[in-house]
């Protein structure tokens, strides 16, 4: 079920070794999956203070939840179910007036409000760069649940049960917010050829 | 990196393509983040004797709330039966074979089954008397809840941490059990200190140093300017400036740092920024 990583333990044996009291291990863990954490983050809130607090927030849990885990699932399921939980919390905070579910799963509203930014600037877009910065924008402009759906599998690398799990929706809604997600995607990409 | 399960060829290019694009972005924590939280991780865990007192507090407090409920429930089972009282405060006893027993006048069966009842009851309160202080003796100085706290608390734990309404609270937040947060750090300092954002880019940047109550609210504040240029990790987070502010280290938990960004509203203009270095007041 665990994989080693590249360089060094797997994270499962590492968060053991830091329940043990081993700072060292976090710190492994931390450097390991602290730039991935921080753009699930980033590319949900679109603001880098907010990102930098969640940050923040999702590592000391961690540290703190170290002693009562207990390696059933992957670490970084773990980790970015902690993550998501947190993006939840932050979002209620922001907008206590507005659930996440209001948003459609068949993405049609959400799409037709997304920024039109396969023609921006026609003038650049050939350049790779260029091409990559609209990508992520137009993953920061997904609709939430989609961009939810699609960051984790990005960058938690979840499967669609885990997507489905850490979101608490069934797996065929899980699924289809993935198959929106990666449509829209797609489609951006397409525009820019 | 490994391929995330579920996805068929033109996902992977998709995520493939998605993956290149955050790799080419240069975006990533602000500096300081790490090193906050890592600092924070180091504290905690450090001094493993320090764990290791922190049980030892949870456990003294464990016991003392079971103390308190203890008292509590033997004040409330002594209040309880009227009947037992009624017997210690009645005329003396007449015992089954003494002599006022058989002097006096000839009684029921019934009521000879009282009088061993009684004289039972009797001599179980005369028991429990000489091990606990008599009712009257309570009713005459009824111990209010703060001064039973008051021999069973340990030395540092104020009584208004006392696990009661909304101290209960205070008192899960002492003990670890809830994590101050950062949002709350940066809601209270938006809202009192808005006028000491400066431009990002700017020489100097202000920087506030709060103390936060266990209600979340900002009890101690000093504001001080930085040189962003020279802002290095280990100036986030220093002790001398929780000093200034008249607390010691071992007055404060979760001590860090946070950096607030007003984006502009202005295309061209800088985003806002705002320095905090915090921590809770135990």
């Amino acid at each position: 079920m665990f994989r080693m990583a590249e360089n060094g333990a797997a994270d499962e044996v590492l968060m053991s070794r830091f329940a043990g009291g081993d700072v060292l291990a976090f710190e492994t863990l931390y450097r390991r999956h602290e730039l991935k954490v921080w753009r699930y983050f980033y590319r949900s809130v679109s603001n880098q203070a907010t990102a930098d607090d969640l940050l923040q927030e999702v590592w000391l849990a961690v540290s703190q939840a170290a002693r009562r885990y207990r390696p059933s699932a992957r670490f970084t399921t773990w980790l970015f179910t902690l993550a998501h939980n947190r993006l939840v919390d932050a979002h209620r905070r922001a907008r206590p007036m507005q659930s996440l579910d209001v948003a459609r799963d068949d993405g049609v509203a959400w799409a037709d409000k997304l920024p039109d930014v396969a023609s921006a600037d026609p003038a650049n877009q050939t350049e790779s760069s260029q091409n990559m910065h609209i990508l992520l924008s137009a993953v920061s402009a997904l609709p939430p649940e989609q961009r939810t759906a699609f960051l984790l599998q990005a960058e938690g690398e979840f499967s669609v049960e885990e997507i489905a799990h850490a979101t608490a929706v069934s797996f065929e809604t899980a699924k289809s917010r993935l198959r929106y997600a990666r449509a829209r995607l797609q489609q951006v990409l397409q525009e820019q050829v | 990196m490994n391929a995330p399960r579920d996805i068929d060829e033109e996902d992977a290019e998709l995520l493939n393509a998605y993956r290149r694009a955050s790799a080419s972005d240069a975006s990533g924590p602000s500096p300081g983040v790490r090193e906050a939280v890592l600092a924070q991780v180091r504290r905690q865990q450090a001094p493993a004797a320090a764990n290791d007192d922190q049980w030892r507090w949870k456990a003294v407090a464990g016991i003392a709330v079971m103390g308190i409920i203890g008292l509590l429930a033997s004040r409330g089972w002594r209040q309880a039966p009227p009947q037992a009282y009624s017997v210690a405060t009645a005329p003396a006893p007449m015992v089954a074979g003494s002599p006022s027993a058989t002097s006096a006048p000839a009684a029921t069966r019934m009521e000879a089954r009282t009088v061993i009842d009684a004289n039972t009851a009797e001599t179980a309160l005369l028991s429990a008397r000489q091990a606990a202080p008599a009712l009257s003796e309570i009713n005459a100085a009824p111990p209010v809840f703060a001064d039973l706290n008051a021999p069973a608390l340990p030395a540092g734990l104020d009584r208004a941490a006392a696990p009661q309404g909304a101290g209960a609270l205070a008192t899960m937040r002492k003990f670890g059990v809830v994590g101050p947060s950062v949002l709350s750090v940066r809601r209270a300092v938006t809202e009192r200190f808005g006028s000491l954002f400066l431009p990002q880019g700017s020489d100097q940047l202000n920087l506030v140093i709060i103390l936060v109550n266990e209600s979340g609210e900002i009890e101690r504040a000093a504001t001080e300017k930085v040189a962003a240029s020279n802002l290095s990790p280990d100036d986030t987070v220093v002790a001398g400036r929780f000093k200034a502010l008249g607390a010691n280290p071992d007055q404060l938990s979760s001590p860090g740092f946070t950096r607030l960004v007003e984006e502009h509203t202005v295309a061209g203009t800088p985003d806002l920024v705002l320095l905090v270095q915090y921590a809770w007041l135990r």
